[in-house]
């Protein structure tokens, strides 16, 4: 009796233990694009017509429920900021082993990167959101160094530190106000102030040539080839897309030349895997871009910005692969309502940026 | 692999699990299995050097044991322990040897250098060297029979949750041990958890706190005022006790989680009232040692005032030199013995001063008056440990006293400007705080554990829970995570 009452207690004990120690690591874990992603673990919808994957760019630059109200399209953003192709590859790997999707849209923005999966951050940005069941253990194994596997098993070590920044949002339900995607009105300097694209973007974006192209690192090619056949063996249309953008930090040499550069090469590489490709460089007349005010700052779209890519994107999908429009669909009954809920956020973000826009007008006048 | 390593953990949970289900007989076997094991994964070149200590100990206790106390014997005695002093002095002292011959024969105009070797301290040798001379003299000197085991003479010298950092067990108490009946269900596991936790909190939350200032003021002492110096030494006498306490706590938690009991190693030496009680309760394993097998064997306080003397010192300048190679360590060994030189010849005036003025020296403020002092005693001598060169040393006592400049404490968050935020300030205080409470307690309550286990299982349980994710959340350790890196500059 003693022997039980003993054991009891001594299981009772460590159950307790990792019952806490889950509830901090949920709390301690950095928040940064973890709200969009992990709803769409939650997400009851199993045929989606379209997944997109990649960086920050793509993340503000695609708005899933545009694409509904628009075209019918039943999509989910999980791109996260700073993703590199090779973190995009297993964020897909993941993904599709629980929600199928007949297209899969990937991002180039990050052709550009030879480091193997990027800063230790972005890397637990992904992997830390995934739930155990859907790959997270593959992708540890075969991403991490065996000496940082505890930092992602047990990541309470790794974010204990982060005592000090925790906010009220850490402690609040997650949800997601668009399917993953984080629209924005503008970006703010590190002081705080507000940028404002029409100061900057007097002239429009200087454009390379098509012609013009520049060597892609082999890093990043090699998982472009892992995407293109991993979507080869899953049956899955994949589309690849340049997003505009005006300069990217490690190639930016005075305009992005670079990063343009190797998105015109891209075209070459499309072109032998047979995949398709859009650089919305070449497009910004057809979707009648304006930097002005299509641009939350130098890298990324403005919510404007994200509902032309939207809009276009959206066509693009209908017309090459023939989806149809799913209103009306019982299980997606509440999307029409989150469209408009949307809506009246949006209408929030023009009002502010409109503010902030009269506020730097006021200063100068004064 | 240091017990802050989630490694040391997986490796104590597998060696714990194995123990618990092999019999009896077995259990000293996996025991020794893993502190080999353990001391391989550490250092596997210094495994050589431990065995080689363990096999002449071993061989000589066998002849010291059967052999009567004639010449031969003592040559062999003074031969073994003169080896093993030698191999620690081969890696801990050649080069503090070398590099101050080769100061001399540049002082005297001689050209030649020298050259210092190469040869990494292996981990725990200071420890196990002199355990293995504990051994070795009580083996001599009748006290207790040889080991028939060499497989358990290795396991006295290489147990693992004490190889690291001590406490320096003696023979008896370990051998004593090792055949004891080990069940799992007679482990006092809530003291084991309770102490262990305890230790971590004392070194990750508080002494690596404490350690961040400290390195921060030291290392820029010239931009700071002397005020900030002395509180920079203060701050580092609690780190040192943290640090050394919370190892031995640790120790001794893992040690009991294998049903051996370890023995105290602190007891509150902050609290003594003289430097006397400070060495009965500062690192008690090792200045038991000394006091046993030197400061007793060189005739201790026999044969007059001067030869007491001159064994105090030599006491304290080896407990110096044990400390680290190094004169700063030599400095501060030779002071705490000076310190209690002087205690020792005002002993007698002190008290005729304390009759004449009608001192009442039995109430609580000439006790907090005595322990002030010993502190900064204490206190003083530790800043000679701290600081390796003597220049600097001397620049800083320099400026705590003719640079106080008390006046910038009250400059706006001149406390946040020492190496730790704000934040990081308050939980350091408000765990010292903690921690003060818990030495208090422990003062005035006799045994504080038991009266904790007496209190009920949620109490306890709510206890523990805050200590372990104290140490977790709190924590100073790991690369860890970068606020920085994620902050995304853009949304």
């Amino acid at each position: 009796m003693q022997r039980i009452k003993w054991i009891i207690k001594s299981v009772s004990f460590i159950l307790i233990f990792f019952i806490l120690f889950h509830a901090a690591t949920g709390i301690f874990q950095d928040k940064t694009c973890a709200d969009e992603y992990k709803v769409f673990w939650e997400e009851k919808i199993d045929n989606y017509d379209m997944l997109l994957f990649g960086t920050s760019v793509a993340r503000g630059g695609v708005s899933p429920l545009d694409l509904w109200h628009d075209y019918g399209i039943v999509s989910y953003n999980l791109a996260m900021s700073g993703q590199t192709l090779e973190l995009n590859y297993y964020n897909i790997k993941s993904a599709i082993k629980f929600r199928k999707p007949k297209i899969i849209v990937a991002d180039v923005t990050y052709i550009f990167n030879s480091n193997q999966y990027g800063a230790e951050e972005r890397r637990h940005q992904l992997i830390d959101n995934m739930p155990w069941h859907h790959g997270k253990m593959g992708t540890i194994v075969s991403m991490i160094k065996p000496e940082e596997w505890k930092d992602y098993f047990l990541n309470l070590f790794f974010y204990h530190s982060r005592w000090k920044d925790l906010t009220a949002k850490d402690f609040t339900q997650i949800k997601s106000l668009n399917k993953g995607c984080n629209l924005a009105s503008f970006s703010r300097d590190a002081n705080g102030n507000f940028f404002d694209a029409r100061v900057f973007f007097s002239e429009p974006l200087p454009i390379i040539p098509e012609t013009e192209k520049q060597e892609i690192p082999e890093a990043a090619l090699e998982y472009v080839r892992k995407i293109v056949e991993l979507c080869k063996k899953e049956e899955i249309e994949l589309v690849f897309v340049a997003y505009p953008c005006y300069a990217w930090g490690e190639v930016n040499h005075g305009d992005g030349a670079e990063l343009q550069k190797m998105w015109n090469q891209f075209y070459d590489v499309a072109a032998e895997y047979d995949i398709k490709y859009i650089n919305y460089m070449h497009e910004l007349d057809r979707i009648d871009f304006d930097p002005c005010e299509d641009l939350a700052d130098w890298r990324h779209l403005s919510y404007t910005g994200a509902e032309k890519v939207t809009n276009d994107l959206g066509s693009f999908l209908v017309s090459e692969y023939g989806l149809s429009d799913r209103h009306g669909d019982p299980q997606l009954s509440e999307w029409d309502a989150q469209w408009e809920e949307l809506e009246e956020y949006k209408a929030g973000l023009g009002r502010q940026k409109e503010r902030e826009r009269e506020k730097i007008q006021e200063g100068g006048e004064g | 692999m240091s017990f802050s390593s989630l490694y040391f953990w997986l490796f104590l949970i597998i060696v714990l699990l194995i123990y618990y289900i092999l019999p009896q007989k077995a259990k000293w076997v996996e025991l020794l299995t893993a502190s080999v094991v353990f001391y391989l994964l550490c250092d596997i070149r210094a495994c050589v050097c431990l065995l080689l200590i363990a096999l002449m100990i071993f061989f000589s206790a066998k002849i010291l044991e059967t052999g009567k106390e004639n010449i031969s014997s003592k040559i062999l005695l003074i031969t073994i322990v003169f080896m093993i002093l030698t191999i620690l002095g081969v890696f801990k002292y050649s080069n503090f040897l070398i590099d101050n011959v080769n100061y001399i024969l540049a002082k005297v105009g001689w050209s030649y250098h020298f050259p210092n070797h190469s040869l990494l301290l292996p981990i725990g040798i200071s420890f196990y060297s002199f355990k293995a001379i504990s051994y070795i003299l009580e083996v001599a000197g009748h006290k207790r029979k040889a080991e028939k085991s060499l497989g358990k003479i290795v396991l006295y010298l290489a147990f693992f949750p004490q190889i690291m950092a001590g406490p320096i067990e003696r023979p008896d108490h370990f051998f004593a041990q090792v055949d004891g009946v080990k069940k799992f269900c007679n482990v006092e596991w809530e003291r084991v958890i309770l102490q262990t936790a305890w230790g971590f909190f004392e070194k990750l939350v508080i002494a690596d706190r404490l350690g961040i200032l400290v390195d921060t003021i030291y290392g820029n002492y010239e931009n700071y005022a002397g005020w900030q110096l002395a509180f920079a030494s203060i701050c580092y006498t609690l780190q040192i006790l943290c640090d050394f306490d919370g190892y031995s706590n640790m120790a001794i938690g893992v040690a009991g989680a294998f049903g051996f009991n370890t023995m105290k190693n602190f007891n509150l030496p902050y609290f003594s009232l003289s430097i006397k009680e400070f060495w009965g309760k500062w690192h008690i394993s090792l200045s038991s040692w000394f006091k046993d097998y030197l400061y007793i064997p060189l005739g201790g306080n026999r044969n007059g005032r001067l030869k007491k003397y001159r064994n105090l010192l030599i006491v304290f300048l080896c407990s110096g030199l044990w400390h680290g190679a190094g004169w700063n360590f030599m400095i501060w060994g030779g002071l705490h013995g000076i310190y209690q030189i002087i205690g020792d010849i005002t002993g007698p005036i002190k008290k005729r001063l304390v009759s004449l003025l009608h001192i009442s020296t039995d109430v609580a403020s000439y006790k907090l008056l005595q322990g002030i002092i010993t502190f900064f005693l204490v206190n003083f001598a530790w800043i000679f440990f701290r600081i390796e060169d003597m220049p600097t040393t001397w620049n800083i006592i320099k400026r705590m006293t003719r640079n106080f400049n008390l006046g910038t404490i009250f400059t706006k968050d001149v406390f946040y400007s020492m190496g730790l935020d704000e934040k990081d300030f308050c939980v350091g205080i408000f765990a010292l705080g903690i921690w003060l409470f818990i030495s208090l307690m422990q003062k005035y309550r006799s045994n504080l554990m038991d009266c904790f286990k007496r209190q009920n299982l949620l109490f306890r349980w709510i206890v523990y829970y805050m200590l372990i994710f104290g140490v977790i959340i709190f924590g100073v350790y790991g690369g860890g995570y970068s606020a920085s890196n994620f902050i995304y500059v853009s949304f």
